[in-house]
Order: structure tokens, then sequence, then C-alpha cells
């Protein structure tokens, strides 16, 4: 009798751990919905790197410079609006920024990124600790009285194939930058695809129908960083040796 | 949405502008390295370079290099360069007159350190 009672309990233990593992796995629906999305893995950046670990080829560069350098196509009155940041932005004491937020790491970033795919949701992790959860699981932006400005804004998406597409609302300039230059009323469309097995390409279409005169479109390519095999994260606040001095930033001297 | 025109073209120090330093105007120094520090968010190259009299008190200058991450990015480690190593520094030197600037790019006894990375 006591043996029978030992058997029943080890075989009793055998089903719940086959039944807890059961629970843990993957469904079978999910793991073909993984089985259909693109493979992103890997590390990810806008830009090449020099020696010196920034972007130095001044070809591309000086076009990245050009293309962010062109102003947003803004209605009159934000155009005016626009420049009076500037000169206010010019007038003001200089300070370092630790974040750059959206759409700034998608457009215009050194940070390194890498992006998680899942059935549910891409994930973009960035170097400077930042992240982008973009939705996919086919649920809505908050409601009205739900929703509010993030530095990253509100992301939801869509397969289309093998492209994601992206709708992004409510970001707002990171709390150490000066300033929003466009308004709450502002969308991003974005159309997210790899072009060959080590580019990433995303096709960002802005529209602000306070602020511009017609929607903004912007093309960026990310190549795969081939020579890392892990994230480093950039962390701001850590050893600033950049202390502001009347008003201009310099360079600490060294602590002996 | 930031300010286009302004903090885009800053992109490429990723914590501040490049305001501070004289981007026209390159200098090359010859000095033998104080001290490597590897420390987000910008490594610091201490570069112990003769002062213009050649006297017994050498200046320590100050350079400023991306993040670690970056530079790893670029060929670059930690012990990359090490105290006592001689090394010829091209920098962008502070506009204030200050003994730094930023890096951009060094020579040693093997040639050019860091390499162009896709």
């Amino acid at each position: 009798m006591k043996r029978l009672t030992q058997r029943s309990l080890t075989l009793l233990c055998i089903l719940c751990w086959i039944s807890t593992s059961a629970a843990e796995l993957n469904s079978r629906a999910r793991v073909e919905a993984f089985a259909r999305l693109p493979d992103w893995s890997g590390l990810w950046a806008q830009f090449s790197a020099g020696s010196a670990g920034d972007p130095d080829d001044p070809a591309e560069y000086k076009a990245f410079v050009a293309a962010m350098m062109g102003r947003p196509p803004y209605n009159p009155e934000w155009d005016a609006k626009n420049r009076a940041l500037e000169a206010r932005i010019a007038s003001e004491p200089e300070k370092p920024y630790c974040l750059w937020g959206f759409p700034e790491l998608m457009l215009g970033s050194p940070m390194i990124f890498q992006a998680i795919v899942t059935p549910e949701e891409t994930t973009l992790i960035f170097s400077s600790r930042e992240t982008r959860h973009i939705y996919t699981d086919g649920r809505a932006h908050p409601a009205k009285d739900e929703l509010f400005a993030t530095t990253w804004g509100d992301s939801v998406g869509h397969w289309d194939g093998a492209v994601l597409v992206v709708d992004t609302i409510a970001s707002s300039s990171p709390a150490d930058r000066k300033g929003d230059l466009l308004s709450d009323a502002a969308r991003y469309t974005e159309q997210i695809r790899m072009v060959d097995k080590n580019t990433l390409e995303d096709l960002v279409t802005v529209e602000d129908p306070v602020a511009l005169s017609h929607p903004w479109q912007l093309r960026r390519q990310y190549h795969r960083v081939l020579n890392m095999n892990r994230m480093y994260d950039q962390v701001c606040e850590a050893s600033d040796r950049n202390p502001v001095v009347n008003g201009k930033m310099t360079i600490a001297p060294p602590k002996r | 949405m930031a300010c286009a025109a302004l903090l885009f073209a800053s992109a490429a120090l990723a914590h501040h502008s490049f305001a501070m330093f004289n981007m026209d105007k390159p200098i090359t120094l010859n000095g033998t390295v104080r001290q490597f520090q590897w420390t987000n968010p910008h490594c610091f190259l201490q570069l112990l370079v003769p002062g213009p009299d050649n006297g017994q008190q050498p200046d320590d200058w100050s350079i400023e290099m991306t993040s670690p991450g970056q530079l790893i990015r670029a060929g670059w480690k930690p012990g990359t360069i090490k105290p006592g190593d001689k090394l010829t520094v091209v920098i962008f030197p502070l506009r204030d007159g200050g003994k730094g600037g930023s890096y951009a790019s060094a020579t040693g006894p093997n040639g050019k350190i860091g390499g162009h990375q896709k």
C-alpha cells in the first residue's frame, strides 16, 4: 500500500511537471506567427564609424547634415515660431543632453540599436538606453482622455508582408531639450523593412496639419554592425567632464 | 518634435554639440599618454605634451573621445593605448583656449589607431 502511494505521488508530480512545462511553451499559433516575421536580429546603426568612433566619412556626414538642415515644410505661422525658438536656443547657455526621443532616434542619431521582433510587439532598444515599443497585437492608441505626450510617443503597427507599418502620435521633445517644433497634432507613419541582409530602411512620413503646409517625408537606412557581438550602453550621467562655464560648455581638467 | 535644424546637426557626439570646439582648425599634438579614461559618456585621453618652452612641466591635454561603445565599433579596446605610449594626436581644440579638444585621429608606432567600420 505504501509503495502504491509513493508511485501515485511520483506519477502525480510528473503529470504536474508536464502540465506546467506545457503551459510555459509557446502555442503552435504563436510559433507560426513568429515564423512569418522577418529576422531583424543583430545590431544596427545609421552611420558608419570612423577611427574616432563617430561618422568620419566626409561625404556621408555632409549629406546627413544637409538633409537634416533642411527645414520642415512649415506654414508661415510655424516657420516664424521655429525661427524664434532657434534664436532663443542660440542665446541660452548650452547644456548636455541625454535623450534623443522620437523621431530623432530614427532620423538623426548615431545610437546603435537592437530590434526584437515578436508577433505582439517590435521593440527597438537603443544604446542610449531608450526603448521604442511598437505594438503589433491589434491594439489601438490610448483613448483621448488617456493619451499624454511622452519622449518616444505611442506607437502601434501592423505587418504588411515584410514591412512594419508604424503609426506614432503623442511624441514630445525630451525634457532635457528646449522646445517642441511640431504641434500636438503631429503624426508619424513609418514603413520599416529590410532592403538586404545588412540594411534596414525606414521611410518616415510626418503629417501635422497645424504646423506643416504639406506632409514631410524622410528616408533613413541603418547598417548591420558587424564587429560587435553585444550592446554597449552609453551612460550619459556617468563621469561627466563637460561643465558649463559662463554659459559655454567646456572640458573639466583631469582629476589627479 | 525637437529642433531639427539645430539639434540634429550635433548628432555625432550624442551628448553635446561641437560648439565648444574649433572644428575648422585641427591641431596636431605629439606627446606621451598619461591616462586613457575608458568611461561613459565620453572616453578621455590625457596626453602629456611638452610646453612651448620645452620646460620641465609638460601640459596635460584632455582629449575628449566618443563613448566606449562607439569606440569599440571603430576597433578600439580599453587597452588599445596605455600610459607611456608615444602618440601623434590630431584634435579640434577648445575655443576657450583650454588644454583640451575633441579627438580626431591618433597615430602610434604601429600606424593609425582604429579603423573605418561600416
